[in-house]
Protein backbone atom coordinates (compact mmCIF):
# COMPACT_ATOMS: atom_id res chain seq x y z
CA UNK A 1 0.00 0.00 0.00
CA UNK A 2 2.50 2.31 0.83
CA UNK A 3 5.52 0.58 -0.81
CA UNK A 4 5.74 3.20 -3.38
CA UNK A 5 6.27 5.97 -0.68
CA UNK A 6 8.46 4.04 1.39
CA UNK A 7 10.88 3.37 -1.80
CA UNK A 8 10.84 7.38 -2.28
CA UNK A 9 11.57 7.73 1.04
CA UNK A 10 14.46 5.31 1.39
CA UNK A 11 15.63 7.28 -1.56
CA UNK A 12 15.76 10.49 -0.06
CA UNK A 13 17.95 9.13 2.61
CA UNK A 14 20.41 7.36 0.91
CA UNK A 15 21.19 10.47 -0.96
CA UNK A 16 21.28 12.45 2.26
CA UNK A 17 23.83 9.74 3.46
CA UNK A 18 25.69 10.17 -0.09
CA UNK A 19 25.68 13.98 0.35
CA UNK A 20 27.64 13.54 3.54
CA UNK A 21 30.31 11.63 2.09
CA UNK A 22 33.27 13.89 0.46
CA UNK A 23 32.58 14.53 -2.76
CA UNK A 24 35.79 14.09 -4.87
CA UNK A 25 36.05 16.69 -8.27
CA UNK A 26 36.56 14.96 -10.57
CA UNK A 27 36.45 17.34 -13.49
CA UNK A 28 39.71 18.48 -15.95
CA UNK A 29 42.45 17.16 -12.80
CA UNK A 30 44.17 16.04 -15.43
CA UNK A 31 45.20 18.58 -16.85
CA UNK A 32 45.60 20.31 -13.25
CA UNK A 33 47.90 17.40 -12.43
CA UNK A 34 50.42 18.10 -15.83
CA UNK A 35 50.39 22.38 -15.26
CA UNK A 36 51.49 21.05 -11.39
CA UNK A 37 54.32 18.39 -12.32
CA UNK A 38 55.84 20.37 -15.07
CA UNK A 39 56.11 23.68 -12.82
CA UNK A 40 57.42 21.72 -10.06
CA UNK A 41 60.11 20.59 -11.97
CA UNK A 42 61.18 23.83 -13.77
CA UNK A 43 60.36 25.57 -9.78
CA UNK A 44 62.64 23.12 -8.32
CA UNK A 45 65.46 23.55 -11.19
CA UNK A 46 65.55 27.12 -10.23
CA UNK A 47 65.55 26.93 -6.87
CA UNK A 48 68.40 24.95 -7.30
CA UNK A 49 70.13 27.55 -9.78
CA UNK A 50 69.12 30.49 -7.82
CA UNK A 51 70.42 29.08 -4.14
CA UNK A 52 73.98 28.11 -6.30
CA UNK A 53 74.12 31.28 -7.27
CA UNK A 54 73.52 32.91 -3.87
CA UNK A 55 76.27 30.69 -2.69
CA UNK A 56 78.53 31.25 -4.99
CA UNK A 57 78.23 35.16 -4.17
CA UNK A 58 78.05 35.08 -0.87
CA UNK A 59 81.15 32.47 -0.72
CA UNK A 60 82.61 32.56 -3.74
CA UNK A 61 82.19 29.06 -4.80
CA UNK A 62 82.11 29.87 -8.44
CA UNK A 63 81.21 27.78 -10.29
CA UNK A 64 81.05 24.96 -7.56
CA UNK A 65 77.75 26.10 -5.76
CA UNK A 66 75.82 26.66 -9.14
CA UNK A 67 77.22 23.13 -10.41
CA UNK A 68 76.19 21.20 -7.46
CA UNK A 69 73.05 23.29 -6.06
CA UNK A 70 71.91 22.98 -9.98
CA UNK A 71 72.39 19.00 -9.77
CA UNK A 72 70.43 18.88 -6.35
CA UNK A 73 67.66 21.28 -7.99
CA UNK A 74 67.06 18.82 -11.14
CA UNK A 75 67.06 15.87 -8.66
CA UNK A 76 64.39 17.23 -6.91
CA UNK A 77 62.50 18.05 -9.57
CA UNK A 78 62.56 14.57 -10.96
CA UNK A 79 61.78 13.53 -7.18
CA UNK A 80 58.80 16.12 -7.77
CA UNK A 81 57.41 15.06 -10.91
CA UNK A 82 57.82 11.00 -9.24
CA UNK A 83 56.08 12.39 -6.05
CA UNK A 84 53.21 13.43 -7.96
CA UNK A 85 52.43 10.83 -11.03
CA UNK A 86 53.13 8.25 -7.68
CA UNK A 87 50.15 10.12 -5.95
CA UNK A 88 48.15 10.58 -8.95
CA UNK A 89 48.69 6.90 -9.74
CA UNK A 90 47.42 5.60 -6.20
CA UNK A 91 44.48 8.03 -6.21
CA UNK A 92 43.26 7.20 -9.54
CA UNK A 93 43.67 3.34 -8.87
CA UNK A 94 42.17 3.76 -5.40
CA UNK A 95 39.01 6.22 -6.51
CA UNK A 96 38.94 5.66 -10.67
CA UNK A 97 39.34 9.60 -10.43
CA UNK A 98 42.69 11.31 -11.50
CA UNK A 99 43.42 12.81 -7.80
CA UNK A 100 44.26 16.21 -7.38
CA UNK A 101 44.58 16.20 -3.78
CA UNK A 102 47.30 15.55 -1.52
CA UNK A 103 49.43 15.08 -4.81
CA UNK A 104 51.68 17.84 -3.53
CA UNK A 105 55.56 16.84 -3.00
CA UNK A 106 54.37 15.85 -0.22
CA UNK A 107 57.97 15.84 2.47
CA UNK A 108 58.03 13.33 4.50
CA UNK A 109 55.58 11.50 3.22
CA UNK A 110 57.03 9.89 -0.06
CA UNK A 111 58.92 7.27 1.17
CA UNK A 112 62.21 6.62 0.20
CA UNK A 113 61.64 7.67 -3.08
CA UNK A 114 63.64 10.83 -2.34
CA UNK A 115 66.80 8.99 -2.71
CA UNK B 1 42.30 53.87 -28.45
CA UNK B 2 44.65 52.33 -31.03
CA UNK B 3 44.85 48.63 -30.69
CA UNK B 4 48.86 47.64 -30.03
CA UNK B 5 49.73 44.58 -32.14
CA UNK B 6 52.80 43.98 -29.48
CA UNK B 7 51.55 40.99 -27.44
CA UNK B 8 52.95 42.12 -24.28
CA UNK B 9 51.70 45.43 -24.35
CA UNK B 10 48.71 43.98 -22.36
CA UNK B 11 51.00 43.42 -19.37
CA UNK B 12 52.36 47.20 -18.96
CA UNK B 13 51.22 48.59 -15.93
CA UNK B 14 50.21 52.21 -16.10
CA UNK B 15 49.61 54.54 -12.69
CA UNK B 16 46.11 55.72 -13.08
CA UNK B 17 46.14 57.36 -9.49
CA UNK B 18 49.92 58.00 -8.62
CA UNK B 19 50.33 57.89 -4.71
CA UNK B 20 53.36 58.11 -2.80
CA UNK B 21 54.04 57.12 0.82
CA UNK B 22 56.68 56.79 2.92
CA UNK B 23 59.27 56.93 -0.06
CA UNK B 24 57.43 54.47 -1.74
CA UNK B 25 55.55 54.31 -5.08
CA UNK B 26 52.29 53.18 -3.78
CA UNK B 27 49.94 54.58 -6.87
CA UNK B 28 47.09 53.45 -7.89
CA UNK B 29 47.65 51.04 -11.42
CA UNK B 30 45.35 49.49 -13.73
CA UNK B 31 46.53 46.34 -11.87
CA UNK B 32 44.61 47.47 -8.56
CA UNK B 33 41.94 49.05 -10.59
CA UNK B 34 41.10 45.28 -11.75
CA UNK B 35 41.96 43.68 -8.69
CA UNK B 36 39.73 45.87 -6.90
CA UNK B 37 36.65 45.13 -9.75
CA UNK B 38 37.38 41.25 -8.97
CA UNK B 39 37.15 41.55 -4.96
CA UNK B 40 34.10 44.30 -4.95
CA UNK B 41 32.84 42.36 -8.10
CA UNK B 42 33.01 38.66 -5.48
CA UNK B 43 31.76 40.65 -2.33
CA UNK B 44 28.91 42.28 -4.63
CA UNK B 45 27.68 39.48 -5.92
CA UNK B 46 27.58 37.21 -2.60
CA UNK B 47 26.06 40.31 -1.17
CA UNK B 48 23.32 39.97 -3.42
CA UNK B 49 22.97 36.61 -3.46
CA UNK B 50 22.85 36.02 0.82
CA UNK B 51 20.71 39.57 0.40
CA UNK B 52 17.69 37.04 0.65
CA UNK B 53 18.24 33.67 1.65
CA UNK B 54 15.86 30.82 1.26
CA UNK B 55 15.49 27.48 1.95
CA UNK B 56 14.47 27.03 -1.96
CA UNK B 57 17.45 28.68 -3.57
CA UNK B 58 17.12 31.56 -6.31
CA UNK B 59 19.32 31.45 -8.93
CA UNK B 60 22.23 33.98 -7.79
CA UNK B 61 21.94 32.26 -3.94
CA UNK B 62 22.03 28.76 -5.80
CA UNK B 63 25.06 30.09 -7.66
CA UNK B 64 26.75 31.05 -4.46
CA UNK B 65 26.29 27.74 -2.87
CA UNK B 66 27.87 25.83 -5.70
CA UNK B 67 30.39 27.84 -5.15
CA UNK B 68 30.78 27.84 -1.88
CA UNK B 69 30.37 24.01 -1.68
CA UNK B 70 32.64 23.87 -4.18
CA UNK B 71 35.51 25.30 -2.17
CA UNK B 72 34.22 23.91 1.11
CA UNK B 73 34.48 20.21 -0.99
CA UNK B 74 38.06 20.93 -1.98
CA UNK B 75 39.41 22.01 1.71
CA UNK B 76 37.26 18.94 3.26
CA UNK B 77 38.50 16.54 0.83
CA UNK B 78 42.31 17.47 1.29
CA UNK B 79 41.99 18.77 5.12
CA UNK B 80 39.00 16.78 6.37
CA UNK B 81 37.15 18.33 9.54
CA UNK B 82 40.39 20.68 10.46
CA UNK B 83 40.24 22.43 7.35
CA UNK B 84 37.14 24.50 8.34
CA UNK B 85 38.69 27.55 10.05
CA UNK B 86 40.85 27.92 6.27
CA UNK B 87 37.46 27.72 4.27
CA UNK B 88 37.55 31.76 4.60
CA UNK B 89 41.08 32.13 3.48
CA UNK B 90 40.89 29.06 0.28
CA UNK B 91 37.68 30.63 -0.55
CA UNK B 92 39.22 34.48 -1.03
CA UNK B 93 42.28 32.87 -3.14
CA UNK B 94 40.08 30.99 -5.37
CA UNK B 95 37.46 33.55 -5.73
CA UNK B 96 39.75 36.23 -6.21
CA UNK B 97 42.03 33.92 -8.88
CA UNK B 98 39.00 32.87 -10.94
CA UNK B 99 37.86 36.16 -11.35
CA UNK B 100 40.76 38.03 -12.18
CA UNK B 101 41.70 35.22 -14.66
CA UNK B 102 38.03 35.55 -15.95
CA UNK B 103 38.33 39.42 -16.19
CA UNK B 104 41.44 38.85 -18.04
CA UNK B 105 39.55 37.11 -20.73
CA UNK B 106 37.32 40.39 -22.29
CA UNK B 107 39.35 42.11 -24.59
CA UNK B 108 41.27 45.70 -23.40
CA UNK B 109 41.16 44.15 -19.91
CA UNK B 110 44.27 43.60 -17.26
CA UNK B 111 44.97 40.45 -16.11
CA UNK B 112 46.53 40.79 -12.61
CA UNK B 113 47.09 37.55 -11.80
CA UNK B 114 49.40 37.34 -15.13
CA UNK B 115 52.02 39.14 -12.99
CA UNK B 116 54.67 37.82 -10.69
CA UNK B 117 54.25 40.47 -8.24
CA UNK B 118 50.73 39.32 -7.83
CA UNK B 119 51.18 35.88 -8.11
CA UNK B 120 54.32 35.43 -5.82
CA UNK B 121 52.92 37.74 -3.12
CA UNK B 122 50.23 35.10 -2.66
CA UNK B 123 52.17 32.24 -3.00
CA UNK B 124 54.72 33.03 -0.79
CA UNK B 125 52.00 34.23 1.74
CA UNK B 126 50.34 30.68 1.36
CA UNK B 127 53.64 29.09 2.51
CA UNK B 128 54.44 31.68 5.24
CA UNK B 129 51.28 30.87 6.42
CA UNK B 130 51.97 27.40 6.15
CA UNK B 131 55.30 28.02 7.97
CA UNK B 132 53.49 30.19 10.56
CA UNK B 133 50.52 27.24 11.84
CA UNK B 134 53.30 24.74 11.46
CA UNK B 135 55.30 25.97 14.34
CA UNK B 136 52.75 27.05 15.90
CA UNK B 137 50.54 24.11 15.98
CA UNK B 138 53.86 21.54 16.37
CA UNK B 139 56.88 23.52 17.20
CA UNK B 140 59.93 21.80 16.08
CA UNK B 141 58.25 18.81 14.92
CA UNK B 142 57.35 20.94 12.19
CA UNK B 143 60.81 20.34 10.87
CA UNK B 144 59.69 16.65 10.36
CA UNK B 145 58.31 17.86 7.06
CA UNK B 146 61.94 17.34 5.91
CA UNK B 147 62.73 14.05 7.47
CA UNK B 148 60.70 11.56 5.82
CA UNK B 149 60.45 8.22 7.87
CA UNK B 150 61.96 4.90 6.71
CA UNK B 151 65.02 6.48 5.35
CA UNK B 152 68.08 4.66 6.42
CA UNK B 153 70.49 7.23 8.31
CA UNK B 154 73.44 7.06 5.94
CA UNK B 155 71.33 8.72 3.31
CA UNK B 156 69.16 11.31 5.44
CA UNK B 157 71.24 13.91 5.17
CA UNK B 158 70.79 13.96 0.87
CA UNK B 159 67.20 13.05 1.58
CA UNK B 160 66.63 16.21 3.90
CA UNK B 161 68.90 18.52 1.67
CA UNK B 162 66.48 17.35 -1.68
CA UNK B 163 62.99 18.06 0.82
CA UNK B 164 64.50 21.26 1.75
CA UNK B 165 64.73 21.99 -1.93
CA UNK B 166 61.82 20.71 -2.86
CA UNK B 167 59.72 22.77 0.19
CA UNK B 168 61.61 25.96 -1.39
CA UNK B 169 60.28 25.20 -5.01
CA UNK B 170 57.12 25.02 -3.66
CA UNK B 171 56.14 29.05 -3.79
CA UNK B 172 58.23 29.15 -6.49
CA UNK B 173 56.07 26.86 -8.20
CA UNK B 174 52.76 27.76 -7.28
CA UNK B 175 53.48 31.35 -8.31
CA UNK B 176 55.01 30.71 -11.28
CA UNK B 177 52.73 28.45 -12.52
CA UNK B 178 50.01 30.78 -12.03
CA UNK B 179 51.44 33.71 -13.83
CA UNK B 180 53.13 31.88 -16.90
CA UNK B 181 49.45 30.53 -17.72
CA UNK B 182 48.02 33.35 -17.73
CA UNK B 183 50.85 35.11 -19.15
CA UNK B 184 51.18 32.20 -22.24
CA UNK B 185 47.57 32.07 -23.23
CA UNK B 186 47.23 35.46 -23.26
CA UNK B 187 50.20 35.76 -25.42
CA UNK B 188 49.01 33.18 -27.55
CA UNK B 189 45.71 34.82 -27.76
CA UNK B 190 46.63 37.88 -28.91
CA UNK B 191 49.66 36.62 -31.55
CA UNK B 192 47.04 34.39 -33.21
CA UNK B 193 44.21 36.85 -33.34
CA UNK B 194 46.77 39.31 -34.53
CA UNK B 195 47.34 37.02 -37.28
CA UNK B 196 43.55 37.57 -38.88
CA UNK B 197 43.83 41.61 -39.78
CA UNK B 198 46.91 41.31 -40.73
CA UNK B 199 46.41 38.62 -42.78
CA UNK B 200 43.54 40.28 -44.51
CA UNK B 201 45.65 43.19 -44.80
CA UNK B 202 48.80 41.36 -46.64
CA UNK B 203 46.69 39.10 -48.47
CA UNK B 204 44.08 41.02 -49.49
CA UNK B 205 41.81 37.63 -50.96
CA UNK B 206 42.94 34.90 -49.58
CA UNK B 207 44.07 36.27 -46.40
CA UNK B 208 40.79 37.01 -45.41
CA UNK B 209 39.66 33.05 -46.15
CA UNK B 210 42.88 31.94 -44.49
CA UNK B 211 42.24 33.94 -41.63
CA UNK B 212 38.59 33.46 -41.19
CA UNK B 213 38.53 29.57 -41.93
CA UNK B 214 42.20 28.69 -40.26
CA UNK B 215 43.30 31.10 -37.92
CA UNK B 216 39.60 31.67 -36.60
CA UNK B 217 38.64 28.73 -35.03
CA UNK B 218 42.51 28.31 -33.89
CA UNK B 219 41.30 31.50 -31.77
CA UNK B 220 38.34 30.29 -30.54
CA UNK B 221 39.43 27.27 -29.50
CA UNK B 222 42.48 28.85 -27.52
CA UNK B 223 39.87 31.19 -25.75
CA UNK B 224 38.00 27.89 -24.78
CA UNK B 225 41.53 26.52 -23.61
CA UNK B 226 41.94 30.07 -21.58
CA UNK B 227 38.52 29.32 -19.72
CA UNK B 228 39.48 26.17 -18.65
CA UNK B 229 42.78 27.39 -17.66
CA UNK B 230 41.18 30.81 -15.87
CA UNK B 231 39.76 27.98 -14.12
CA UNK B 232 41.79 25.04 -13.47
CA UNK B 233 44.60 27.63 -12.17
CA UNK B 234 42.28 29.09 -9.51
CA UNK B 235 41.37 25.38 -8.98
CA UNK B 236 45.41 24.47 -8.51
CA UNK B 237 46.04 27.28 -6.38
CA UNK B 238 43.40 26.56 -3.74
CA UNK B 239 43.98 23.23 -3.85
CA UNK B 240 48.10 23.02 -3.07
CA UNK B 241 47.08 25.78 -0.36
CA UNK B 242 44.76 23.08 1.57
CA UNK B 243 47.38 20.19 0.60
CA UNK B 244 50.24 22.73 1.81
CA UNK B 245 48.17 23.70 5.10
CA UNK B 246 47.71 19.92 5.70
CA UNK B 247 51.38 19.64 5.62
CA UNK B 248 51.64 22.21 8.37
CA UNK B 249 48.52 20.54 10.29
CA UNK B 250 50.23 17.34 10.37
CA UNK B 251 54.06 17.23 9.82
CA UNK B 252 55.47 13.49 8.13
CA UNK B 253 52.57 12.03 9.92
CA UNK C 1 44.18 53.74 -20.74
CA UNK C 2 47.58 54.90 -20.75
CA UNK C 3 47.97 57.94 -18.54
CA UNK C 4 51.87 57.22 -17.69
CA UNK C 5 52.83 54.09 -18.65
CA UNK C 6 56.10 52.70 -16.37
CA UNK C 7 59.27 52.95 -17.20
CA UNK C 8 60.06 50.93 -19.55
CA UNK C 9 56.94 51.65 -21.97
CA UNK C 10 56.72 49.46 -25.12
CA UNK C 11 60.48 49.69 -25.24
CA UNK C 12 60.81 46.04 -25.91
CA UNK C 13 62.04 43.86 -23.07
CA UNK C 14 59.80 42.19 -21.17
CA UNK C 15 56.94 43.65 -18.97
CA UNK C 16 55.75 41.27 -16.49
CA UNK C 17 59.32 41.34 -14.83
CA UNK C 18 60.53 44.72 -16.02
CA UNK C 19 58.29 46.88 -13.81
CA UNK C 20 60.00 45.90 -10.86
CA UNK C 21 59.60 49.68 -10.00
CA UNK C 22 55.87 48.86 -9.69
CA UNK C 23 55.88 46.21 -7.62
CA UNK C 24 55.51 47.93 -4.53
CA UNK C 25 52.16 49.55 -5.90
CA UNK C 26 51.08 45.76 -6.78
CA UNK C 27 51.82 44.27 -3.48
CA UNK C 28 50.13 47.12 -1.31
CA UNK C 29 47.19 47.03 -3.28
CA UNK C 30 46.82 43.28 -3.44
CA UNK C 31 47.43 43.44 -0.32
CA UNK C 32 45.03 46.14 1.21
CA UNK C 33 42.11 44.59 -1.31
CA UNK C 34 42.46 40.55 -0.67
CA UNK C 35 42.64 41.86 2.79
CA UNK C 36 39.27 43.84 2.37
CA UNK C 37 37.83 40.67 0.56
CA UNK C 38 38.74 38.20 2.91
CA UNK C 39 37.47 40.05 6.19
CA UNK C 40 34.20 40.22 3.88
CA UNK C 41 33.70 36.90 3.23
CA UNK C 42 35.09 35.16 6.79
CA UNK C 43 32.83 37.73 8.95
CA UNK C 44 29.63 38.00 7.32
CA UNK C 45 28.94 36.51 3.60
CA UNK C 46 30.56 32.88 4.13
CA UNK C 47 29.10 32.42 7.59
CA UNK C 48 25.47 33.68 5.93
CA UNK C 49 25.86 31.32 3.07
CA UNK C 50 26.87 28.46 5.18
CA UNK C 51 24.21 28.50 7.67
CA UNK C 52 21.94 28.82 4.35
CA UNK C 53 23.30 25.55 3.46
CA UNK C 54 23.01 23.74 6.29
CA UNK C 55 20.00 25.04 7.42
CA UNK C 56 18.48 23.57 4.02
CA UNK C 57 20.22 20.15 5.31
CA UNK C 58 19.00 20.00 8.22
CA UNK C 59 15.43 20.77 6.99
CA UNK C 60 15.86 18.05 4.25
CA UNK C 61 16.87 15.52 7.08
CA UNK C 62 14.20 16.83 9.09
CA UNK C 63 11.61 16.35 6.45
CA UNK C 64 12.76 13.00 5.30
CA UNK C 65 12.64 11.44 9.02
CA UNK C 66 9.15 13.20 9.48
CA UNK C 67 7.85 11.43 6.93
CA UNK C 68 9.48 8.09 7.27
CA UNK C 69 7.69 8.38 10.76
CA UNK C 70 4.64 9.46 9.51
CA UNK C 71 4.36 6.76 6.70
CA UNK C 72 5.12 4.09 9.99
CA UNK C 73 2.21 5.71 11.64
CA UNK C 74 0.14 5.38 8.38
CA UNK C 75 1.58 1.74 8.27
CA UNK C 76 0.14 1.07 11.74
CA UNK C 77 -3.01 2.36 11.61
CA UNK C 78 -3.33 0.63 8.29
CA UNK C 79 -2.79 -2.37 10.11
CA UNK C 80 -5.24 -1.33 13.12
CA UNK C 81 -7.91 -0.84 10.63
CA UNK C 82 -7.61 -4.52 9.24
CA UNK C 83 -7.65 -6.12 12.55
CA UNK C 84 -10.77 -4.20 13.82
CA UNK C 85 -12.58 -5.02 10.15
CA UNK C 86 -11.42 -8.31 10.90
CA UNK C 87 -12.88 -8.17 14.39
CA UNK C 88 -16.16 -6.84 13.54
CA UNK C 89 -16.69 -9.27 10.23
CA UNK C 90 -15.98 -12.75 13.03
CA UNK C 91 -18.87 -10.80 15.18
CA UNK C 92 -21.18 -10.20 12.62
CA UNK C 93 -20.66 -14.27 11.54
CA UNK C 94 -20.80 -15.37 14.90
CA UNK C 95 -24.24 -13.10 15.25
CA UNK C 96 -25.87 -14.19 12.06
CA UNK C 97 -24.50 -17.62 12.86
CA UNK C 98 -26.76 -17.55 16.48
CA UNK C 99 -29.57 -15.80 15.15
CA UNK C 100 -30.30 -18.55 12.20
CA UNK C 101 -29.47 -21.18 14.60
CA UNK C 102 -32.39 -19.50 17.05
CA UNK C 103 -34.97 -19.11 14.42
CA UNK C 104 -34.21 -22.89 12.76
CA UNK C 105 -35.46 -23.92 16.21
CA UNK C 106 -38.29 -22.20 16.69
CA UNK C 107 -39.54 -23.07 12.94
CA UNK C 108 -39.11 -26.22 13.87
CA UNK C 109 -40.98 -25.94 17.04
CA UNK C 110 -43.66 -24.55 14.97
CA UNK C 111 -43.18 -27.46 12.80
CA UNK C 112 -43.54 -30.08 15.17
CA UNK C 113 -46.40 -28.51 16.76
CA UNK C 114 -48.15 -27.89 14.16
CA UNK C 115 -47.60 -31.47 12.89
CA UNK C 116 -48.99 -32.79 16.38
CA UNK C 117 -52.36 -30.90 16.04
CA UNK C 118 -52.32 -32.13 12.63
CA UNK C 119 -51.97 -35.77 13.75
CA UNK C 120 -54.36 -35.51 16.42
CA UNK C 121 -57.12 -33.90 14.26
CA UNK C 122 -56.26 -36.89 12.15
CA UNK C 123 -56.91 -39.66 14.25
CA UNK C 124 -60.15 -38.13 15.91
CA UNK C 125 -61.42 -37.97 12.34
CA UNK C 126 -60.53 -41.93 11.69
CA UNK C 127 -61.87 -42.93 14.97
CA UNK C 128 -65.32 -40.95 14.15
CA UNK C 129 -64.86 -42.86 10.72
CA UNK C 130 -64.49 -46.03 12.36
CA UNK C 131 -67.37 -45.22 14.83
CA UNK C 132 -69.99 -44.22 11.83
CA UNK C 133 -68.76 -47.31 10.60
CA UNK C 134 -69.28 -49.84 13.14
CA UNK C 135 -72.39 -48.25 13.96
CA UNK C 136 -73.42 -48.12 10.14
CA UNK C 137 -72.94 -52.06 10.27
CA UNK C 138 -74.72 -52.67 13.06
CA UNK C 139 -77.36 -51.24 11.73
CA UNK C 140 -77.24 -52.97 8.51
CA UNK C 141 -77.14 -56.80 10.16
CA UNK C 142 -80.31 -55.36 11.75
CA UNK C 143 -82.29 -54.64 8.60
CA UNK C 144 -80.78 -57.54 7.02
CA UNK C 145 -82.20 -59.41 9.64
CA UNK C 146 -84.98 -57.89 9.48
CA UNK C 147 -85.86 -58.46 5.30
CA UNK C 148 -84.10 -61.78 6.01
CA UNK C 149 -86.79 -62.57 8.25
CA UNK C 150 -89.54 -61.22 6.01
CA UNK C 151 -88.36 -62.83 3.26
CA UNK C 152 -88.14 -66.20 4.36
CA UNK C 153 -91.68 -66.10 6.10
CA UNK C 154 -93.09 -64.54 2.91
CA UNK C 155 -91.74 -67.61 0.94
CA UNK C 156 -92.48 -69.97 3.93
CA UNK C 157 -95.33 -68.26 5.09
CA UNK C 158 -93.61 -69.12 8.64
CA UNK C 159 -91.81 -66.72 11.00
CA UNK C 160 -88.22 -68.11 11.52
CA UNK C 161 -86.45 -68.11 14.27
CA UNK C 162 -84.76 -64.68 15.15
CA UNK C 163 -81.23 -66.25 16.59
CA UNK C 164 -80.75 -68.24 13.34
CA UNK C 165 -81.75 -65.70 10.90
CA UNK C 166 -78.95 -63.15 12.96
CA UNK C 167 -76.75 -66.22 12.67
CA UNK C 168 -76.81 -66.47 8.84
CA UNK C 169 -76.66 -63.14 8.49
CA UNK C 170 -73.50 -62.66 10.29
CA UNK C 171 -72.13 -65.41 8.16
CA UNK C 172 -73.09 -63.77 5.03
CA UNK C 173 -71.99 -60.17 5.87
CA UNK C 174 -68.60 -61.78 7.27
CA UNK C 175 -68.39 -63.78 4.15
CA UNK C 176 -69.15 -60.49 2.27
CA UNK C 177 -66.53 -58.25 4.06
CA UNK C 178 -64.18 -60.46 3.70
CA UNK C 179 -64.78 -60.32 -0.10
CA UNK C 180 -64.57 -56.69 -0.41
Amino acid sequence: MSEDLNQRIAEAQAKLDAQKQPSAIDSAKGMGVGFKMASDFIAAVIVGAGLGWGLDELFGWSPWGLIVCLLLGFITGVKNIVAAATEAARQTAENGSTGLRNMAPKSGQDKGDGA
Amino acid sequence: MMVSTDPMHQFQISRLLPIEAGGYDLSFTNSALFIAIAVFGIIGFLAFATSNLQTIPGRAQSLAEIWYKFVAGIVHDVNHDDGKPFIPLVFTLFSFILIANLLGMFPYFFTATSHVAVTFTMALFTIGLVVVIGVWKNGFKFLKIFTPSGVPLYILWFVVIIEIFSFLSRPLSLGMRLFANMLAGHVALKIFAGFIPTLAIGLPVIGVFMGGLLVLPLVVGITALEFLVAFLQAYVFAILTCVYLNDALHPGH
Amino acid sequence: MEHETASHASGGGFPPFDQIDTFPAQIFWLVVLLGILYFALSSVLLPKLSKAIDDRDDAIAANVSEAAAASGRADAAVKELEARVAEAKARGRETAARAKAESDARVAAETSRADAALEARLTSAERRIADLRTAAMTNVSGIAEEATAAMVERLSGTAPAPAAVRQSVARVLAASSTEN
